[in-house]
């Protein structure tokens, strides 16, 4: 499967919901496409600066600050399609945004300035553990919000920041979002089989990409990345999506925690509201 | 017609401009706000952006709401395409609109708030969220006068200081904060209407020009410390470039060599900190007391 690129169209989106390996994915194809440059977590390529407050109200000349996350689609639509159609192909940028309809029935990533997307998934129990540590909330709370269709990333009442609001709603709502026709080509790929062959799962991608590679180029990413390594470098030179100083940003990696973490309650729940999407996905639901 | 006066301008305006205070009637009028039809090919060119600019001319698309049009420095028209009020027309022409009057007038608008400290005009820029406000607050407490919520105008003359000019007597707050305070809120302009901010009043305004004396560059950090940095004359330029609102107009308005000029000025004459705000929160006086000291006020 390969991302419909042409003149003027030249975006992919590394798109996921959040602790589902796109920052490692991101490393991946940061070391890829530049193999002599050291990794740096705090300069990652291909990061959000297409959700980037200032950029957007530069480009739309608008106060997003004064607008709904509904009411800015249309502008943030249009600010793609600008870097879609001025940048070189593959032009990755990542997101956790939902593909959602805005205002006027404009889609925020339109199929006109979207050559694809690689989307990341990764089984719900696992993800609410890894984000219940990341964002230092008890796992009940992640459930629920895993299961709230109104959630958006970045937004918060009575205060705003660099970041726009990203609308994720939930678990399922964005799984089915993004692989459900969004109207351009989706490469699925699961964070479980990532793991378990991450140079498979790197030569997909760039593929799909259009970026050229050798066993020895993936080989060179994906050591380079591997999970114990990324943990060294934020240890040492720290990371821009570091949650706090006492909390990493990488924790464990692994896969199937979710199981042994989570109470039978919790994980019943899980099932309750995204099972169907867990059974299409091939996850565990007894 | 309502009459207001801000940024050095004599405003009629055909809508109430939350947050203005409305005044007398002058003789001179210099900036007209009126409504009217807007032609969406007013000003020709592609039409894959919601604004296009000309020297001295701006249209602008707000989607669902309505295009305005601004002219030679002087006159702002807009027209409604919403069936009812609009939520957020009002609150462009007084962000977008009044910036872009502002460089028509060669005037440049730096996203920033600025008080008044007594020995000159002190603003405080950085983005959404890096702090502007909790170090305006702290600015207030200090005893220094108010004189710009959101946008400042910032005139650079031939030989003369940088000037700052101050907008309007009303600062933006959200609820929650008033509620905190006890802040009554019920008669107060919202930002917009669906939206729980408020045009809170400033008894204190500070409504005369003041030479430009400090900027305080807020940074949000990650540090558990507050790290506060003098910047030299050529570390000064990318953060006030990076901060000239609406800066996308200057190219179009043929205004390039004009902001370089301001910007260059700004950054000779004016002594600029950097503040890199910490994790944990440090009472705004500190942050104040800390940013004057760096920069000698």
């Amino acid at each position: 499967m390969k991302a419909d690129f042409a003149p003027g169209r030249s975006l992919v989106w590394l798109s996921s919901y959040p602790k589902s390996g796109n920052t490692w994915l991101r490393s991946m194809l940061a070391v890829l496409r530049a193999p002599d440059r050291p990794l740096d977590l705090r300069y990652l390529p291909y990061g959000m600066d297409l959700f980037d407050r200032q950029i957007l109200d530069d480009f739309a000349a608008i106060s997003s600050i004064t607008m709904t996350p509904d009411e800015l689609v249309p502008y943030q639509a249009q600010l793609f399609a600008a870097v879609s159609r001025e940048a070189e192909p593959p032009e990755l940028a990542k997101t956790h945004a939902a593909a959602i309809t805005g205002a006027g029935g404009t889609r925020l990533f339109g199929p006109d300035a979207t050559a694809g997307a690689v989307y990341l998934l990764r089984n719900p129990m696992d993800v609410a553990v890894s984000y219940a540590h990341h964002d230092d909330k008890p796992l009940d709370e992640v459930i629920a919000r895993m299961g709230d269709s109104e959630v958006a990333l970045h937004q918060w009442e009575g205060r705003s920041g660099p970041n726009l609001p990203q609308i994720m709603r939930s678990w399922s709502d964005h799984v089915e979002s993004w692989t459900d026709d969004p109207g351009f080509p989706v490469l699925v790929i699961r964070y479980e089989d990532m793991l378990a062959d991450p140079a498979q799962a790197l030569k997909q991608v760039a593929k799909f990409c259009g970026i050229e590679t050798s066993p020895a180029s993936v080989n060179h990413a994906v050591e380079a990345c591997r999970f114990d390594r990324l943990k060294k470098v934020e240890d040492a030179d720290g990371f821009s999506e570091k949650p706090s100083e006492t909390r990493a940003f990488f924790r464990s990696g692994q896969s199937g925690e979710g199981r042994h973490v989570l109470n039978r309650s919790q994980i019943d729940r899980i099932i309750a509201v995204h099972g169907a999407i867990m059974e299409r996905f091939g996850y565990w639901v007894a | 017609m309502h009459h207001y006066f801000a940024y050095g301008l004599t405003i009629a305006s055909e809508i109430a401009l939350p947050g203005m205070v409305e005044c007398a009637a002058g003789d001179v009028v210099d900036l007209t706000i009126a409504e009217g039809p807007v032609d969406p090919d007013a000003i020709p060119g592609d039409n894959f952006r919601n604004w296009r600019a000309e020297p001295g001319r701006l249209f602008l698309e707000l989607f669902g709401e309505g295009r305005m049009l601004v002219e030679h420095g002087k006159r702002i028209t807009f027209e409604r395409t919403a069936a009812d009020e609009g939520l957020h027309l009002v609150s462009t022409i007084m962000g977008t609109g009044l910036a872009a009057i502002l460089l028509q007038r060669e005037i440049l608008p730096i996203h920033s708030c600025c008080v008044n400290t007594g020995n000159g005009a002190v603003i405080v820029m950085g983005k959404s969220g890096a702090g502007k406000s909790t170090t305006l607050t702290g600015l207030l407490d200090a005893g220094c006068t108010m004189m710009v919520d959101d946008v400042t105008g910032v005139r650079v003359g031939e030989g003369s200081a940088p000037i700052a000019i101050p907008a309007f007597p009303s600062v933006r707050v959200w609820q929650d904060v008033l509620e905190r305070s006890g802040t009554d809120f019920s008669a107060l302009d919202r930002v917009r209407p669906d939206m729980a901010k408020y045009y809170v009043p400033v008894e204190d305004f500070h409504g005369q020009p003041e030479p430009l004396a400090g900027i305080i560059y807020m940074v949000a950090g990650n540090g558990s410390e507050p790290s506060v940095t003098q910047l030299d004359p050529t570390q000064r330029i990318a953060p006030l470039r990076q901060m000239v609102y609406r800066k996308n107009f200057l190219k179009s308005f043929g205004l390039e060599a004009f902001a370089f000029r301001a910007v260059a000025a700004s950054a000779r004459d004016v002594p600029m900190v950097r503040y890199e705000r910490p994790t944990t929160p440090i009472p705004p006086i500190d942050v104040a007391r800390q940013a004057l000291a760096a920069l000698g006020i």
